[in-house]
């Protein structure tokens, strides 16, 4: 699993059957399935990850290195954090964002995610945050880098 | 407080901003991914106003804040929560005074007053806070005047909206969420470029029945689905129907199935 930004799209690969390689600026390199429509709906989006220097999250298998799953990554300051009681999780006020968004206490890295968004609230310090496409479950936290040479303000 | 125009004129500019709807797989920039309710509201709000200004009108904004959700059948688990929202108004001569009136694609298909825009986000204490068009951010005040974060954030939710619509779920509408009008036999998904045949049987063979299949994912700029009706009469009394469905789109769409029985 790596979160990192798209650098590059090369031709597909040859002797290892039908593939587009993908090389992310943290020097990881996957694959994606041109024969897949939703492989190639994820070209799409990696490119234009690529072009407005926006990070992705992916999820790579090992063994094949193809692409598993692809998430996007937001820029947000933590609001605040809100204790559910008796509920399975606790809910993140984020800004900009008008989503109620939840982090899960069963997710296994849920003390370390909690820590990171805690810290951030704190010390007013924006987090790259990545959510699940189907719900505002908060997948990964992550300190957000420096804007330098970025185009969002 | 601008000049009132009339519901006729709302409704025009209602449809210049429904207009830019984003085809769910494809995204097309510059279009508005109002079928991607999860959020986004601030860009999708300003970019329509934006538009409205651009063709002579003069909105403002209206923002709700309160514990908001809002059913929707173009999100997977048909429901939306949220803890504000925000779309643009106008003021609509109702009878000779002004009313406020809500544009918000991503919930309605018209223009509704304000009441109404209300009503249905589940929160009746939900505070109200009106603004000038050019408020970006409501509670940072901030402005973005040349619509750089606009377009930013715009991108965003495009990409959200097209890997949703590539994933297990497809794109929407979810048909989960939506209760199967009269005269609809089924919902079907097909992908982009394909053709892919369904059957109906036990429909009585004295029945004069008609087909049409209607896309269900808004796309516009071209032609989406075509079909065939092939009839089988699989016994004395009783006749199949095999409808064949082609995308012409490279798109996967959602659409129904309808018939209507003549006589």
């Amino acid at each position: 699993m790596a979160r990192t930004r798209p650098r590059a799209r090369t031709a597909r690969g040859k002797a290892e059957g039908p593939a587009i390689r993908v090389r992310f600026a943290s020097g990881a390199d996957a694959r994606l399935n041109p024969e897949s429509p939703r492989d190639m709906v994820w070209a799409e989006v990696l490119e234009s990850l690529r072009d407005s220097r926006q990070p992705a999250y992916v999820e790579i298998d090992p063994q094949t290195r193809y692409i598993t799953s692809l998430l996007l990554p937001q820029r947000f300051t933590v609001a605040a954090i809100r204790e559910m009681p008796r509920a399975d999780d606790v809910e993140v006020e984020l800004e900009i964002s008008h989503a109620r968004h939840h982090l899960r206490r069963a997710h296994p890295r849920f003390d370390e995610m909690y820590t990171l968004l805690d810290r951030a609230r704190r010390e007013k310090t924006p987090v790259l945050v990545t959510e699940s496409l189907d719900s505002s479950a908060i997948v990964d936290v992550r300190p957000a880098p420096s804007l330098t040479g970025r185009r969002r303000t | 407080m601008p000049p009132s125009v009339t519901l006729q004129r709302a409704r025009q500019l209602f449809d210049l901003c429904n207009a830019r709807i984003c085809c769910p797989c494809s995204t097309p920039s510059p279009c508005i991914p109002f079928l991607y309710p999860d959020n986004g509201c601030w860009a999708r709000a300003h970019e329509m106003c934006r538009l409205m200004i651009a063709d002579g009108a003069q909105p403002e904004k209206v923002w709700i804040q309160g514990n908001l959700n809002v059913n929707s059948h173009n999100k997977p688990d048909c429901l939306v929560q949220w803890g504000w929202h925000v779309a643009p108004t106008l003021q609509v001569d109702i009878n000779g005074s002004p009313q406020t009136y809500v544009i918000d694609p991503s919930l309605f298909n018209a223009p509704v007053s304000q009441a109404t825009w209300k009503s249905i986000q589940g929160d009746p204490g939900a505070s109200l806070t009106p603004s000038s068009a050019d408020i970006f951010y409501l509670w940072w005040g901030t402005t973005d005047p040349t619509y750089s974060q606009t377009n930013a954030d715009l991108a965003t939710y495009r990409n959200m909206l097209k890997l949703r619509s590539a994933g297990s779920d497809g794109p929407p509408p979810y048909t989960n969420c939506m209760v199967k009008p009269g005269g609809t036999q089924w919902f079907g998904l097909i992908e982009g470029n394909q053709t892919q045949l369904w059957f109906t049987w036990g429909w009585p063979a004295s029945w004069h029945v008609v087909w049409n299949i209607m896309p269900l994912t808004p796309c516009p700029g071209g032609s989406q689905l075509t079909w065939d009706v092939a009839v089988e009469r699989a016994s004395s009394t009783h006749a199949t129907y095999w409808i064949t469905v082609k995308n012409l789109s490279a798109d996967r769409i959602r659409f129904a199935g309808r018939y209507n029985i003549l006589s």
